[in-house]
Protein backbone atom coordinates (compact mmCIF):
# COMPACT_ATOMS: atom_id res chain seq x y z
CA UNK A 1 0.00 0.00 0.00
CA UNK A 2 1.44 3.53 -1.29
CA UNK A 3 1.28 5.53 1.88
CA UNK A 4 2.45 8.86 0.25
CA UNK A 5 -0.51 8.06 -2.20
CA UNK A 6 -3.10 8.27 0.60
CA UNK A 7 -1.77 11.44 1.72
CA UNK A 8 -2.20 12.67 -1.23
CA UNK A 9 -5.60 11.80 -1.80
CA UNK A 10 -6.32 12.83 2.03
CA UNK A 11 -4.77 16.58 0.97
CA UNK A 12 -6.74 16.68 -1.98
CA UNK A 13 -10.02 15.79 -1.12
CA UNK A 14 -10.24 17.03 2.82
CA UNK A 15 -11.55 20.44 2.36
CA UNK A 16 -14.21 19.28 -0.02
CA UNK A 17 -15.41 16.67 2.17
CA UNK A 18 -15.07 18.94 5.28
CA UNK A 19 -17.56 21.17 3.75
CA UNK A 20 -20.01 18.84 2.32
CA UNK A 21 -20.38 17.55 5.99
CA UNK A 22 -20.34 21.05 7.65
CA UNK A 23 -23.03 22.15 5.16
CA UNK A 24 -25.23 18.98 5.89
CA UNK A 25 -25.26 19.29 9.26
CA UNK A 26 -25.57 22.72 9.42
CA UNK A 27 -22.55 24.72 10.80
CA UNK A 28 -21.79 22.18 13.92
CA UNK A 29 -18.48 21.69 13.85
CA UNK A 30 -18.26 19.65 16.15
CA UNK A 31 -20.44 17.19 14.44
CA UNK A 32 -18.71 18.05 11.23
CA UNK A 33 -15.36 16.85 12.98
CA UNK A 34 -16.35 13.43 14.00
CA UNK A 35 -18.05 12.98 10.87
CA UNK A 36 -14.84 13.80 8.60
CA UNK A 37 -12.65 11.43 10.97
CA UNK A 38 -14.90 8.82 10.38
CA UNK A 39 -15.13 9.01 6.96
CA UNK A 40 -11.49 9.39 6.54
CA UNK A 41 -10.86 6.30 8.45
CA UNK A 42 -13.22 4.88 6.39
CA UNK A 43 -11.31 5.49 3.28
CA UNK A 44 -8.58 4.31 4.29
CA UNK A 45 -9.69 1.03 5.57
CA UNK A 46 -10.71 0.52 2.35
CA UNK A 47 -8.19 2.43 0.05
CA UNK A 48 -7.81 -0.75 -1.40
CA UNK A 49 -10.70 -0.29 -3.51
CA UNK A 50 -10.14 3.20 -4.50
CA UNK A 51 -9.23 3.33 -8.59
CA UNK A 52 -8.32 6.98 -9.32
CA UNK A 53 -8.94 6.00 -12.95
CA UNK A 54 -12.89 6.09 -12.13
CA UNK A 55 -13.20 9.54 -10.63
CA UNK A 56 -11.03 11.25 -8.39
CA UNK A 57 -13.29 12.55 -5.62
CA UNK A 58 -16.31 10.40 -6.26
CA UNK A 59 -15.17 7.39 -4.20
CA UNK A 60 -14.87 9.53 -1.29
CA UNK A 61 -18.26 11.31 -1.52
CA UNK A 62 -20.18 8.42 -2.00
CA UNK A 63 -18.51 7.09 1.07
CA UNK A 64 -19.29 10.67 2.24
CA UNK A 65 -23.13 10.62 1.79
CA UNK A 66 -23.76 7.16 2.95
CA UNK A 67 -21.98 7.61 6.67
CA UNK A 68 -23.91 11.36 6.78
CA UNK A 69 -27.17 9.74 5.81
CA UNK A 70 -26.18 6.92 8.59
CA UNK A 71 -25.41 9.21 11.70
CA UNK A 72 -28.90 10.95 10.17
CA UNK A 73 -30.17 7.32 10.79
CA UNK A 74 -28.68 6.62 13.98
CA UNK A 75 -29.77 10.32 15.94
CA UNK A 76 -33.01 9.59 14.12
CA UNK A 77 -32.78 13.18 12.96
CA UNK A 78 -35.51 13.61 10.19
CA UNK A 79 -33.81 16.34 7.72
CA UNK A 80 -36.15 18.33 4.44
CA UNK A 81 -36.20 14.63 2.49
CA UNK A 82 -38.92 13.62 4.64
CA UNK A 83 -40.60 11.22 2.71
CA UNK A 84 -44.81 11.04 2.97
CA UNK A 85 -44.36 7.77 4.62
CA UNK A 86 -41.76 8.83 7.29
CA UNK A 87 -44.61 11.79 7.99
CA UNK A 88 -46.62 8.87 9.53
CA UNK A 89 -44.04 8.84 12.31
CA UNK A 90 -46.00 11.90 13.91
CA UNK A 91 -45.54 15.35 15.21
CA UNK A 92 -42.77 15.00 17.21
CA UNK A 93 -40.37 14.74 14.01
CA UNK A 94 -42.14 17.28 12.15
CA UNK A 95 -40.95 19.52 15.43
CA UNK A 96 -37.72 18.32 15.30
CA UNK A 97 -37.55 19.58 11.94
CA UNK A 98 -39.05 23.14 13.00
CA UNK A 99 -36.72 23.64 15.77
CA UNK A 100 -33.70 22.36 13.78
CA UNK A 101 -34.63 25.17 11.06
CA UNK A 102 -34.69 27.73 13.53
CA UNK A 103 -31.38 26.83 15.69
CA UNK A 104 -30.20 26.95 11.89
CA UNK A 105 -31.27 30.40 11.12
CA UNK A 106 -29.89 32.01 14.41
CA UNK A 107 -26.47 29.77 13.34
CA UNK A 108 -25.91 30.80 9.77
CA UNK A 109 -27.44 34.23 9.47
CA UNK A 110 -30.21 35.56 7.10
CA UNK A 111 -28.60 35.36 4.16
CA UNK A 112 -27.02 32.53 4.23
CA UNK A 113 -30.43 30.83 5.40
CA UNK A 114 -31.65 32.26 2.52
CA UNK A 115 -29.70 30.52 0.41
CA UNK A 116 -30.01 26.84 1.83
CA UNK A 117 -33.77 27.90 1.20
CA UNK A 118 -33.26 28.47 -2.41
CA UNK A 119 -30.82 25.60 -2.77
CA UNK A 120 -33.48 23.34 -1.23
CA UNK A 121 -36.17 24.51 -3.71
CA UNK A 122 -34.19 23.25 -6.49
CA UNK A 123 -34.18 19.44 -8.47
CA UNK A 124 -31.91 17.15 -6.67
CA UNK A 125 -29.46 17.45 -9.53
CA UNK A 126 -28.99 21.27 -9.73
CA UNK A 127 -28.74 21.48 -5.97
CA UNK A 128 -25.88 18.99 -5.97
CA UNK A 129 -23.86 20.89 -9.15
CA UNK A 130 -24.44 24.44 -7.58
CA UNK A 131 -23.51 22.89 -4.03
CA UNK A 132 -20.65 21.25 -4.73
CA UNK A 133 -19.00 23.71 -7.72
CA UNK A 134 -19.32 26.62 -5.56
CA UNK A 135 -19.78 25.68 -1.78
CA UNK A 136 -17.34 22.96 -1.71
CA UNK A 137 -15.39 23.62 -4.24
CA UNK A 138 -15.31 20.82 -6.57
CA UNK A 139 -14.43 21.14 -10.91
CA UNK A 140 -17.21 21.11 -13.36
CA UNK A 141 -14.87 18.04 -13.92
CA UNK A 142 -15.34 16.11 -10.66
CA UNK A 143 -18.93 16.66 -10.63
CA UNK A 144 -19.90 15.14 -14.26
CA UNK A 145 -17.44 12.35 -12.84
CA UNK A 146 -19.86 11.78 -9.81
CA UNK A 147 -22.93 12.71 -11.81
CA UNK A 148 -22.05 10.92 -14.88
CA UNK A 149 -22.78 13.61 -17.26
CA UNK A 150 -20.73 15.64 -19.52
CA UNK A 151 -18.35 18.70 -18.43
CA UNK A 152 -20.46 21.37 -20.66
CA UNK A 153 -23.67 19.56 -19.12
CA UNK A 154 -22.72 20.38 -15.54
CA UNK A 155 -21.37 23.99 -16.57
CA UNK A 156 -24.67 24.81 -18.24
CA UNK A 157 -26.61 23.33 -16.03
CA UNK A 158 -25.01 25.59 -12.85
CA UNK A 159 -25.42 28.49 -14.79
CA UNK A 160 -28.71 27.74 -15.52
CA UNK A 161 -29.42 26.97 -11.52
CA UNK A 162 -27.81 30.34 -10.28
CA UNK A 163 -29.54 32.21 -12.72
CA UNK A 164 -33.28 30.35 -10.98
CA UNK A 165 -31.64 30.79 -7.38
CA UNK A 166 -30.77 34.77 -8.30
CA UNK A 167 -34.21 35.39 -10.14
CA UNK A 168 -36.10 33.72 -6.59
CA UNK A 169 -33.62 35.67 -4.40
CA UNK B 1 -25.55 37.56 -10.59
CA UNK B 2 -22.45 38.98 -9.11
CA UNK B 3 -23.99 40.04 -5.63
CA UNK B 4 -25.20 36.03 -5.13
CA UNK B 5 -22.23 34.35 -6.10
CA UNK B 6 -20.26 36.75 -3.67
CA UNK B 7 -22.87 35.38 -1.14
CA UNK B 8 -21.91 32.06 -2.61
CA UNK B 9 -18.22 32.19 -1.56
CA UNK B 10 -19.14 33.90 1.42
CA UNK B 11 -20.93 31.02 2.46
CA UNK B 12 -17.82 29.10 1.32
CA UNK B 13 -15.58 30.87 3.10
CA UNK B 14 -17.62 30.39 5.88
CA UNK B 15 -17.58 26.48 5.34
CA UNK B 16 -13.34 26.47 5.79
CA UNK B 17 -12.01 23.88 8.03
CA UNK B 18 -9.87 24.77 10.55
CA UNK B 19 -6.18 23.72 10.05
CA UNK B 20 -5.39 22.54 13.55
CA UNK B 21 -8.00 20.11 13.17
CA UNK B 22 -6.79 19.25 9.55
CA UNK B 23 -3.23 18.92 11.03
CA UNK B 24 -4.73 16.26 14.20
CA UNK B 25 -6.50 14.44 11.53
CA UNK B 26 -3.63 13.97 9.69
CA UNK B 27 -1.68 12.35 12.12
CA UNK B 28 -4.65 10.47 13.03
CA UNK B 29 -4.83 8.76 10.28
CA UNK B 30 -0.85 8.57 10.06
CA UNK B 31 -0.68 6.82 13.27
CA UNK B 32 -3.99 4.62 11.96
CA UNK B 33 -1.94 3.30 8.89
CA UNK B 34 0.62 2.15 10.72
CA UNK B 35 -1.12 -0.20 12.77
CA UNK B 36 -2.92 -1.39 9.66
CA UNK B 37 -0.51 -1.82 7.13
CA UNK B 38 2.94 -1.48 9.09
CA UNK B 39 5.32 1.69 8.59
CA UNK B 40 7.05 1.34 5.46
CA UNK B 41 10.25 -0.33 4.98
CA UNK B 42 13.39 2.30 3.35
CA UNK B 43 13.45 0.15 -0.01
CA UNK B 44 9.98 1.23 -0.80
CA UNK B 45 9.70 4.77 0.19
CA UNK B 46 9.28 7.13 -2.38
CA UNK B 47 12.51 8.57 -2.26
CA UNK B 48 14.49 5.27 -2.80
CA UNK B 49 12.44 4.37 -5.38
CA UNK B 50 13.85 7.39 -7.38
CA UNK B 51 17.37 7.51 -6.41
CA UNK B 52 18.20 3.54 -6.70
CA UNK B 53 18.06 3.67 -10.26
CA UNK B 54 20.66 6.84 -11.03
CA UNK B 55 22.56 5.56 -7.85
CA UNK B 56 22.63 1.38 -9.27
CA UNK B 57 24.03 3.35 -12.72
CA UNK B 58 26.69 5.35 -10.80
CA UNK B 59 27.73 1.98 -8.43
CA UNK B 60 28.11 0.04 -11.75
CA UNK B 61 29.92 2.77 -13.66
CA UNK B 62 32.26 3.47 -10.87
CA UNK B 63 32.66 -0.44 -10.06
CA UNK B 64 33.39 -1.57 -13.05
CA UNK B 65 35.97 1.25 -13.92
CA UNK B 66 37.92 0.31 -10.82
CA UNK B 67 37.95 -3.19 -11.35
CA UNK B 68 39.10 -2.46 -14.65
CA UNK B 69 41.82 0.07 -13.29
CA UNK B 70 42.26 -2.95 -10.39
CA UNK B 71 42.73 -5.51 -12.79
CA UNK B 72 44.98 -3.45 -15.89
CA UNK B 73 47.02 -1.99 -13.34
CA UNK B 74 50.26 -3.22 -12.47
CA UNK B 75 51.12 -0.04 -9.68
CA UNK B 76 47.92 -2.28 -7.78
CA UNK B 77 50.05 -4.69 -5.87
CA UNK B 78 49.47 -6.07 -2.23
CA UNK B 79 48.67 -4.04 0.28
CA UNK B 80 47.28 -1.65 -1.83
CA UNK B 81 43.28 -1.08 -1.72
CA UNK B 82 41.91 -1.99 -4.82
CA UNK B 83 44.35 -5.94 -4.61
CA UNK B 84 41.81 -7.62 -3.12
CA UNK B 85 39.23 -6.97 -6.56
CA UNK B 86 42.09 -7.59 -8.60
CA UNK B 87 42.25 -10.96 -6.64
CA UNK B 88 38.58 -11.42 -7.67
CA UNK B 89 38.71 -10.46 -11.05
CA UNK B 90 41.72 -12.92 -11.61
CA UNK B 91 39.69 -15.92 -9.44
CA UNK B 92 36.58 -15.07 -12.26
CA UNK B 93 39.21 -15.02 -15.54
CA UNK B 94 40.41 -18.50 -14.24
CA UNK B 95 36.70 -20.12 -13.62
CA UNK B 96 36.12 -18.52 -17.11
CA UNK B 97 39.26 -20.14 -18.60
CA UNK B 98 37.80 -23.49 -19.65
CA UNK B 99 39.74 -24.68 -22.25
CA UNK B 100 43.75 -25.55 -21.75
CA UNK B 101 44.44 -23.11 -24.12
CA UNK B 102 42.92 -20.18 -22.51
CA UNK B 103 43.96 -21.65 -19.38
CA UNK B 104 47.43 -21.52 -20.51
CA UNK B 105 47.13 -18.38 -21.92
CA UNK B 106 45.89 -17.14 -18.67
CA UNK B 107 48.99 -18.76 -16.31
CA UNK B 108 51.12 -17.03 -18.09
CA UNK B 109 49.59 -13.76 -18.46
CA UNK B 110 49.12 -13.85 -14.77
CA UNK B 111 53.02 -14.89 -14.58
CA UNK B 112 53.56 -11.61 -16.47
CA UNK B 113 51.28 -9.56 -14.24
CA UNK B 114 53.61 -10.81 -11.21
CA UNK B 115 56.73 -10.00 -12.36
CA UNK B 116 55.36 -6.27 -13.42
CA UNK B 117 54.31 -6.00 -9.86
CA UNK B 118 57.55 -7.25 -8.47
CA UNK B 119 59.00 -4.09 -10.62
CA UNK B 120 56.70 -1.95 -9.14
CA UNK B 121 57.48 -3.22 -5.44
CA UNK B 122 60.79 -2.60 -6.04
CA UNK B 123 60.80 0.55 -7.26
CA UNK B 124 58.53 1.93 -3.95
CA UNK B 125 62.12 0.45 -1.96
CA UNK B 126 62.89 4.33 -2.01
CA UNK B 127 59.34 5.37 -0.18
CA UNK B 128 58.83 2.33 2.21
CA UNK B 129 60.59 0.58 4.97
CA UNK B 130 62.97 -1.85 3.73
CA UNK B 131 60.99 -4.67 5.56
CA UNK B 132 57.98 -3.82 3.66
CA UNK B 133 59.46 -4.12 0.50
CA UNK B 134 60.90 -7.85 1.45
CA UNK B 135 57.94 -8.79 2.30
CA UNK B 136 55.76 -7.28 -0.61
CA UNK B 137 58.51 -9.11 -2.63
CA UNK B 138 58.48 -12.49 -1.16
CA UNK B 139 54.71 -12.82 -1.17
CA UNK B 140 54.99 -12.16 -5.22
CA UNK B 141 57.18 -14.79 -5.09
CA UNK B 142 54.76 -17.09 -3.43
CA UNK B 143 52.62 -16.27 -6.16
CA UNK B 144 54.65 -16.71 -8.54
CA UNK B 145 55.60 -19.98 -7.54
CA UNK B 146 51.83 -20.74 -7.65
CA UNK B 147 51.51 -20.05 -10.88
CA UNK B 148 54.41 -21.93 -12.11
CA UNK B 149 53.44 -24.94 -10.64
CA UNK B 150 49.73 -24.62 -11.68
CA UNK B 151 51.82 -24.12 -15.57
CA UNK B 152 53.55 -27.31 -14.87
CA UNK B 153 50.35 -29.15 -14.16
CA UNK B 154 48.56 -28.06 -16.79
CA UNK B 155 51.42 -28.60 -19.09
CA UNK B 156 51.31 -32.54 -17.66
CA UNK B 157 47.65 -32.96 -18.36
CA UNK B 158 48.42 -31.82 -22.22
CA UNK B 159 48.98 -34.38 -24.12
CA UNK B 160 51.18 -34.30 -27.27
CA UNK B 161 49.01 -35.47 -29.92
CA UNK B 162 48.78 -32.29 -32.42
CA UNK B 163 51.10 -29.68 -33.51
CA UNK B 164 48.94 -27.26 -31.64
CA UNK B 165 49.28 -29.28 -28.27
CA UNK B 166 53.19 -29.29 -28.74
CA UNK B 167 52.85 -25.73 -29.42
CA UNK B 168 50.77 -25.32 -26.59
CA UNK B 169 52.83 -26.88 -24.51
CA UNK B 170 56.37 -25.29 -25.82
CA UNK B 171 54.48 -22.24 -24.90
CA UNK B 172 54.58 -23.63 -21.29
CA UNK B 173 57.92 -24.61 -21.37
CA UNK B 174 59.42 -21.02 -22.85
CA UNK B 175 57.61 -19.53 -19.91
CA UNK B 176 58.98 -21.13 -17.22
CA UNK B 177 62.10 -20.68 -18.83
CA UNK B 178 61.88 -17.18 -18.74
CA UNK B 179 60.34 -17.18 -15.08
CA UNK B 180 63.14 -18.50 -13.73
CA UNK B 181 65.29 -15.82 -15.05
CA UNK B 182 62.98 -13.19 -14.58
CA UNK B 183 63.12 -15.02 -10.59
CA UNK B 184 66.63 -14.55 -10.88
CA UNK B 185 66.72 -10.83 -11.42
CA UNK B 186 64.24 -9.41 -8.68
CA UNK B 187 66.47 -8.13 -5.97
CA UNK B 188 65.04 -8.60 -2.57
CA UNK B 189 66.84 -5.95 -0.69
CA UNK B 190 68.38 -7.02 2.89
CA UNK B 191 66.71 -5.98 6.45
CA UNK B 192 68.49 -3.49 7.80
CA UNK B 193 71.89 -3.86 7.63
CA UNK B 194 73.97 -2.21 9.98
CA UNK B 195 77.41 -0.95 9.31
CA UNK B 196 80.25 1.30 9.58
CA UNK B 197 83.07 -1.13 8.52
CA UNK B 198 84.04 -0.12 5.09
CA UNK B 199 85.52 -3.33 4.61
CA UNK B 200 82.78 -5.17 4.70
CA UNK B 201 81.01 -3.47 3.00
CA UNK B 202 82.86 -3.70 0.21
CA UNK B 203 83.03 -7.14 0.26
CA UNK B 204 79.40 -7.25 0.34
CA UNK B 205 79.24 -5.06 -2.77
CA UNK B 206 82.18 -6.61 -4.45
CA UNK B 207 79.94 -9.99 -3.50
CA UNK B 208 76.93 -8.41 -5.55
CA UNK B 209 78.98 -7.14 -7.99
CA UNK B 210 79.97 -10.47 -9.16
CA UNK B 211 76.24 -11.81 -8.94
CA UNK B 212 75.47 -9.22 -11.24
CA UNK B 213 78.04 -9.96 -13.45
CA UNK B 214 77.37 -13.28 -14.06
CA UNK B 215 73.81 -12.69 -14.60
CA UNK B 216 74.78 -10.62 -17.43
CA UNK B 217 76.04 -13.24 -19.21
CA UNK B 218 72.14 -14.98 -19.70
CA UNK B 219 70.55 -12.77 -22.82
CA UNK B 220 69.05 -14.55 -24.70
CA UNK B 221 67.81 -18.50 -24.83
CA UNK B 222 66.06 -20.55 -27.07
CA UNK B 223 63.57 -23.23 -25.89
CA UNK B 224 62.89 -26.25 -28.08
CA UNK B 225 59.75 -28.61 -27.99
CA UNK B 226 59.18 -31.08 -30.44
CA UNK B 227 59.62 -30.06 -34.31
CA UNK B 228 58.82 -26.14 -33.02
CA UNK B 229 61.27 -24.00 -31.59
CA UNK B 230 60.23 -20.81 -29.73
CA UNK B 231 62.45 -17.76 -29.56
CA UNK B 232 61.82 -15.65 -25.94
CA UNK B 233 62.33 -12.22 -26.19
CA UNK B 234 65.53 -11.09 -24.48
CA UNK B 235 64.73 -11.12 -20.54
CA UNK B 236 68.19 -9.90 -19.44
CA UNK B 237 69.75 -6.83 -21.18
CA UNK B 238 73.26 -5.39 -21.50
CA UNK B 239 71.63 -2.86 -19.14
CA UNK B 240 70.66 -4.49 -16.27
CA UNK B 241 69.22 -2.27 -13.89
CA UNK B 242 71.40 -2.65 -11.09
CA UNK B 243 72.24 0.69 -10.54
CA UNK B 244 72.00 0.06 -6.75
CA UNK B 245 71.79 2.79 -3.67
CA UNK B 246 73.50 2.29 -0.48
CA UNK B 247 72.23 4.21 2.03
CA UNK B 248 75.16 5.00 4.66
CA UNK B 249 73.37 7.27 7.33
CA UNK B 250 75.15 9.72 9.46
CA UNK B 251 74.02 10.84 12.74
CA UNK B 252 75.15 13.03 15.18
CA UNK B 253 73.77 12.05 18.55
CA UNK B 254 73.30 14.49 21.31
CA UNK B 255 73.83 12.53 24.16
CA UNK B 256 77.14 11.59 25.76
CA UNK B 257 76.00 8.19 26.87
CA UNK B 258 74.11 7.14 24.19
CA UNK B 259 72.93 3.35 24.30
CA UNK B 260 73.02 1.43 20.69
CA UNK B 261 70.97 0.54 18.71
CA UNK B 262 70.48 4.44 17.44
CA UNK B 263 69.02 4.93 13.48
CA UNK B 264 70.70 7.20 11.15
CA UNK B 265 68.23 9.74 9.16
CA UNK B 266 70.47 11.62 7.06
CA UNK B 267 71.88 9.61 4.41
CA UNK B 268 75.14 9.27 1.65
CA UNK B 269 74.37 7.55 -1.64
CA UNK B 270 77.02 5.04 -2.91
CA UNK B 271 76.03 3.67 -6.34
CA UNK B 272 77.51 0.72 -8.08
CA UNK B 273 77.09 -1.04 -11.39
CA UNK B 274 77.79 -4.01 -12.86
CA UNK B 275 80.86 -2.15 -14.59
CA UNK B 276 82.53 0.07 -11.87
CA UNK B 277 84.06 -0.95 -8.56
CA UNK B 278 82.16 -0.20 -5.64
CA UNK B 279 83.99 2.60 -3.14
CA UNK B 280 82.21 3.44 -0.05
CA UNK B 281 83.82 6.99 0.42
CA UNK B 282 85.97 7.10 3.95
CA UNK B 283 84.37 10.25 4.78
CA UNK B 284 80.62 8.77 4.89
CA UNK B 285 81.85 6.44 7.50
CA UNK B 286 84.07 7.85 9.63
CA UNK B 287 81.15 9.78 11.46
CA UNK B 288 81.80 12.32 13.61
CA UNK B 289 79.56 11.14 16.65
CA UNK B 290 79.71 10.10 20.26
CA UNK B 291 78.58 6.68 19.19
CA UNK B 292 77.61 5.51 15.97
CA UNK B 293 75.04 2.61 14.72
CA UNK B 294 74.63 3.34 11.05
CA UNK B 295 72.28 1.56 9.10
CA UNK B 296 72.21 0.80 5.43
CA UNK B 297 69.81 -1.38 3.12
CA UNK B 298 71.74 -3.11 0.27
CA UNK B 299 70.54 -5.06 -2.27
CA UNK B 300 71.79 -7.95 -4.22
CA UNK B 301 71.40 -10.98 -6.24
CA UNK B 302 69.89 -13.85 -5.78
CA UNK B 303 67.13 -13.72 -3.25
CA UNK B 304 69.20 -14.01 -0.40
CA UNK B 305 68.40 -12.04 2.91
CA UNK B 306 71.30 -11.53 5.56
CA UNK B 307 70.94 -9.09 8.18
CA UNK B 308 74.83 -8.20 9.57
CA UNK B 309 75.09 -6.01 12.86
CA UNK B 310 78.20 -4.28 13.45
CA UNK B 311 78.44 -2.09 16.60
CA UNK B 312 80.95 0.67 17.08
CA UNK B 313 82.07 1.76 20.30
CA UNK B 314 83.97 4.65 21.30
Amino acid sequence: MDKKRFQRFYEENFDKVYRFVLFRVKGDREKAEDLVSEIFMKALEHFDNYDESRGKSAWLMMIARNHVISSWRDERITTVSLTIEDKEGGEVEEDFYLINKAKEALKTGEVEYQIRELIANLSEEDADIVTFHYLFGYSYKEIAEMQNMTEGAVKVAAHRAIKKLREHL
Amino acid sequence: MIKFRYNLWKMKRGLRPDDRFKESLRQELDRAWKTRYGSVPWFQMVWFRYAAVPAMVLFLVVFAGTSAYAYTSPEVVEGNLLYPIKTVVEKVEETLSVTPAMKTKYYIRQLDRRYQEAAVVEKKVEKQPAQKTVEAQAKIMVKINQVEKKLVEQKQTIPSNTKNEMRLKAKIQAALKESEVKKRLITVPTTTLKLPNSDLIRKKLEQIKREEVKKEETKRFEVKAGTTTIKTRPVVTSTIPVIKRYRVPTYQVPSTTVKSPITFTTSTLIKTTPTTTVSVPSTTLSVPLPLVKPTTTIYYQPKVITTTTFYRTY
